[in-house]
């Protein structure tokens, strides 16, 4: 037999016994070559462990949404170009944000179709648009909220905000609790910001962009998850 | 004197845990993402990450990881996308030299299940009591959370024909021969397949370790 045979016939005397699948023969054989040899001993019961780890695991084949594609280009390089929930963002929040703001310089608006989930307040996924109260301070500041499962996300365009300021973003629930979503520094130059608070959609009632020392910079109030 | 193939791996197996580095316990989660400026984006071409290329190549294998490590379809779908948001923020960040893309997207795609799954975990769950029955031990629940995600991350990993037979065999009860007869496949070729792809698994174990 020569070396390589030899490894194989390991190999599979490994494989019979990680599934308990030796014969006889082929255990007596196994236990005599680890005998022989301390590295196999070692390799049967770093495979043994391994084997009993796995059997406690579980595991079940599934196909990935169909729009998984779609949804991480309309998510990341999307960001960048007309995208489709930019363009609802864009439609839905212009008007108010040329009435509030004054100009709409990073709101990007385009017709393109599909993307993410629509809904209502509250649908997972879905983008909801924020109108945010009006400011003189000339800044320009967008914002999407995306309800998960596990929180609260919100999707920041910002120009304008003083540059080197950390800003805060924070999410007011009913009972006026802050649960902070996180902070950016302002910048020079446009910057595109995702930030997610521990706290659901239905729970959250307002949006608030504040210094460090606490003065509001941005709120906005927002509309109540039904059901 | 028999020459074995592999060195051996570091992987501990001791109750629950793997010998992987633990998340902070009892901590909080980072809420802040990445924020990028305009300014300094260079085209995906520039960066060498081409995220329609990505979802495509990884897409399939990732979402079978967040799958079997959330048990929960929409959970799961959120978590892709996560991970392609992340490495998409932090394509400047990736050194082909230290890794390929595919282990790069499954070291994030493990960060993002464990945090949405912790998120998940805090959340109250109806009321007093059955809370203390459902979280007796919160920190053991992480534990076993974190192992959990970590052996099914790592058998993500491995190639299809090397899960296929560890997951019959070893998951499904399915006997060798029978396998045999569905794929035609030697039992002997099975049984080799078995141990390489435990030798995978502990490679990716202790490599993580």
């Amino acid at each position: 037999m020569s070396m390589g045979e030899d490894q194989d016939r390991l190999a599979e005397l490994l494989g019979a016994a990680a599934a308990g699948d030796l014969t006889e023969a082929e255990a007596a054989e196994l236990d005599a070559r680890a005998a022989a040899d301390p590295a196999v001993e070692r390799e049967r019961r770093e495979t043994l462990e391994a084997s009993a780890l796995v059997g406690s695991s579980w595991w079940r084949r599934d196909e990935p949404p169909a729009d998984l594609e779609h949804a991480v280009v309309a998510a990341t390089i999307g960001s960048r170009r007309p995208t489709p929930w930019r363009s609802r963002f864009g439609l839905a929040a212009a008007a108010v944000a040329l009435v509030a703001v004054g100009s709409v310089g990073t709101v990007v608006v385009d017709a393109v179709t599909g993307g993410p989930p629509e809904g209502p307040p509250g649908t997972l996924g879905a983008h909801e648009p924020v109108t945010f109260e009006s400011s003189s301070d000339g800044a320009q500041v967008g914002a999407e909220l995306v309800a998960h499962t596990w929180g609260t996300e919100a999707v920041l365009e910002v120009e304008g905000l003083e540059e080197g300021t950390s800003y805060q973003v924070v999410f007011l629930d009913e009972e006026g609790r802050q649960r902070s979503a996180g902070a950016f520094l302002g910048s020079a130059v446009p910057i595109d910001c995702r930030v997610n608070a521990a706290v659901l959609r239905e729970d959250v009632r307002e949006l608030l962009i504040t210094t460090a020392d606490g003065q509001v910079v941005r709120t906005a109030d927002l509309p109540t998850v039904a059901g | 004197m028999t020459t074995l193939p592999l060195a051996p791996t570091r992987m501990r197996i001791a109750g629950v845990a793997t010998g992987l580095p633990q998340p902070v316990r009892g901590g909080t989660v980072s809420a802040d993402r990445a924020v990028t400026t305009r300014s300094r984006r260079l085209s995906d071409d520039e960066v060498g990450f081409d995220v329609r290329r990505a979802v495509r190549a990884h897409g399939s294998e990732l979402f079978g990881f967040a799958l079997n490590a959330c048990g929960d379809r929409a959970l799961a779908d959120d978590c892709v996308q996560e991970t392609f948001v992340r490495a998409w923020q932090a394509r400047r960040r990736f050194d082909p030299d230290r890794g390929s893309m595919r282990t790069w997207l499954f070291a994030i795609a493990r960060n993002v299940v464990i945090d949405e799954l912790r998120a998940r975990a805090r959340r109250p769950v109806g009321d007093a009591e059955s809370r203390l029955e459902h979280r007796q031990d919160p920190v053991a629940d992480h534990d076993r959370m974190v192992a959990h995600v970590t052996l099914v991350w790592a058998l993500a990993q491995l190639s299809e024909a090397h899960r296929r037979v560890v997951v019959a065999v070893r998951l499904e009860g399915v006997a060798y021969e029978e396998l045999s007869r569905r794929d035609g496949v030697p039992v002997a070729t099975l049984r080799t397949r078995m141990y390489h792809a435990l030798r995978r698994l502990r490679e990716i174990l202790g490599e993580e370790a």
